[in-house]
């Protein structure tokens, strides 16, 4: 609770740094229904200071520039990850665990993976970053359950931060089935000698 | 002993909802309150059944913003509430159709509900009586962007009287709880889970119970539907009659739906939110097999009288005159914004008047010519 993200993902006696001297790109810090963090806002917040491994510091700057600690499972991407792809398989979990119950979770979780799937292919379309968003709108907050919460947060947070990427998946759908976007703002301010 | 146990009638509670306020009992639920008030004010209601213990919660329509948690509390919920499982509290005040959030939230929640629905309605049995149609025509918006394939269901045979179409099903959960409170034992039930899950019996089972019937009568849409009246008739071209009998199964008072002498169809009683009414002695006017499906000859029955259809739907076209107008408060609420009602032709439309003498109009009827002869006759009646 009193190290940094920074400490915790880099120092030896934590996680050792990312494989093969790769940098990092985007981190998902309490488990995969919190909102997803760009390098640049996870290290440090808004307000310039470092980001603590704490409740208080990860929610710093609420939603739009922060995210929670939610349970603590920690997952990282390096450079190579693409997110609209992440996204996807994180809707396709949450379309498999919705009970049924109640119809926004039901109907929602199941669209919007069929509409990731197809950004993902490189067959989606500009309108279709807007409508995820608003999907992902009308199942928050409107459940029986978090569930519904946690499917839409992920989702709403990776067009938050990462729009330009979506965008570029469907501008560039053949380049987007072979390579990845890459880093572009998003790198940390740190620079990793390659090991 | 006991007297001195009895306590006074606990005092009621003063709830506001769009800023029209009501007293009711504690232990109400908002949308029962809003039902006292009525009109455009009354969340819609999917899944909520007042008959059924446990019902409701899960269809999400009724959802309302409370923006004052109680006198004690006045803190806003920071959510939408499903009205239909949120008790009252005293001083409370709700937001309803004056809440653009809760207006955005029922669009979104009715397009949920339609996007796997099949939307056959010119061939469905319900059509006419759909709650899901008036739902949409309220509350929802134009069109879907749904642009994938609508789930389908391998069909399940239920025997002889009722048919499911799983396609339509909204799993509103009213039929698993009518199976479970009503009848003695249920053999049907949701299979599966998410955007599978289907209304099933678990091996081809046909449901055969004195009392499975009522589960036609409790779904919003056409996924139970009764087949001694498939495909018979449209409703809205069925005559309602309240009858009787004896029965010494149920309390044997029903809807005759008829057309002609033939009757076409017969369902319990239902009141003006599509629910089955109580009979007099307060219990719910659940119907048995017998009276549903095979009594369809007239002299079986004892005619009252035509039914009163007081519900916002194609059935209630006829019988408009029952039907409770909202208070016009809602305008002054509303900022002078006139929300939409479906059968409120009158206020909105100029060839239709009932205070003009039709057959003193030569020709088609515009609105001009009708104005012309409705200020024609004002002074007739004056003079």
């Amino acid at each position: 609770m009193t190290i940094s993200v920074e400490e915790f993902i880099y120092s030896d006696e934590w996680c050792g740094g990312i494989a093969k001297g790769k940098r990092l790109k985007a981190c998902i810090p309490g488990g995969s229904s919190v909102p997803i963090l760009p390098a640049n806002l996870l290290l440090k917040t808004a307000k310039g200071e470092q980001r603590m491994m704490n409740y208080e510091s990860l929610a710093d700057g609420g939603f739009q520039t922060g995210t929670m600690m939610g349970s603590g499972g920690f997952i990282v991407f390096d450079e190579d990850q693409c997110i609209v792809k992440h996204t996807y398989t994180l809707a396709r979990f949450y379309r498999h665990e919705s009970c049924g119950q109640c119809s926004p979770c039901r109907e929602g979780t199941g669209w919007m993976e069929k509409l990731l799937l197809r950004l993902d292919k490189g067959q989606g379309k500009m309108s279709d970053i807007d409508l995820l968003w608003d999907i992902q709108s009308k199942i928050e907050g409107n459940t029986i359950c978090p569930l519904g919460d946690a499917a839409a947060w992920p989702v709403a947070a990776a067009i938050r931060h990462f729009r330009d990427e979506f965008e570029w998946h469907i501008t560039n759908a053949a380049e987007a089935q072979v390579r990845n976007f890459g880093l572009a703002h998003y790198a940390d301010a740190r620079e990793v000698v390659p090991a | 002993m006991a007297e001195e146990i009895k306590k006074e009638a606990p005092p009621k509670m003063k709830v506001t909802i769009d800023n029209i306020s009501v007293e009711v009992d504690p232990g109400t639920t908002i949308l029962q309150a809003a039902r006292l008030i009525g009109g455009d004010v009354t969340p819609p209601a999917m899944c909520f059944y007042t008959p059924l213990k446990g019902s409701g919660g899960k269809c999400r329509t009724c959802l309302v913003e409370v923006s004052k948690g109680s006198e004690k509390d006045p803190r806003p919920m920071p959510k939408l509430v499903a009205s239909c499982r949120t008790g009252v509290m005293d001083g409370m005040e709700v937001k309803s159709v004056t809440s653009q959030r809760v207006l955005d939230a029922r669009a979104g929640v009715v397009e949920f509900l339609l996007l796997n629905h099949p939307l056959d309605c010119p061939i469905c049995d319900q059509a006419g009586e759909c709650h899901l149609q008036d739902l949409s025509y309220e509350h929802g918006k134009e069109g879907t962007r749904y642009e994938f394939k609508r789930r389908t269901f391998k069909k399940h045979n239920l025997g002889q009287y009722i048919q499911l179409h799983m396609t339509r099903c909204i799993l509103c959960y009213r039929c698993v709880f009518t199976a479970d409170q009503v009848t003695n034992k249920r053999s049907h039930g949701v299979l599966d889970r998410g955007d599978h899950a289907e209304i099933a019996t678990y091996i081809e089972k046909s449901l055969d119970n004195d009392f499975i019937g009522n589960v036609i009568d409790v779904c919003p849409v056409g996924a139970l539907t009764d087949k001694t009246f498939r495909f018979k008739n449209r409703v809205w071209f069925t005559k309602p009659e309240d009858a009787h009998r004896d029965c010494d199964k149920c309390c044997g008072k029903v809807t005759l739906w008829k057309r002609g002498d033939e009757v076409l169809r017969v369902t319990a009683r239902k009141d003006q939110w599509g629910e089955i009414m109580n009979t007099e002695d307060g219990k719910t006017g659940w119907i048995c097999n017998e009276c549903r499906f095979e009594k369809k000859d007239v002299k079986d029955w004892v005619i009252e009288g035509p039914t009163k259809v007081a519900r916002h739907s194609v059935i209630g076209a006829n019988h408009y005159e029952v039907l409770d107008k909202p208070e016009e408060t809602v305008a002054k609420v509303m900022g002078g914004r006139q929300p939409k009602l479906l059968l409120d032709i009158h206020n909105i439309s100029d060839v239709n008047d009932p205070s003009v003498d039709l057959s003193k109009i030569k020709g088609p009827a515009t609105g001009a010519v009708f104005n012309k002869t409705k200020l024609i006759q004002e002074k007739e009646n004056n003079n």
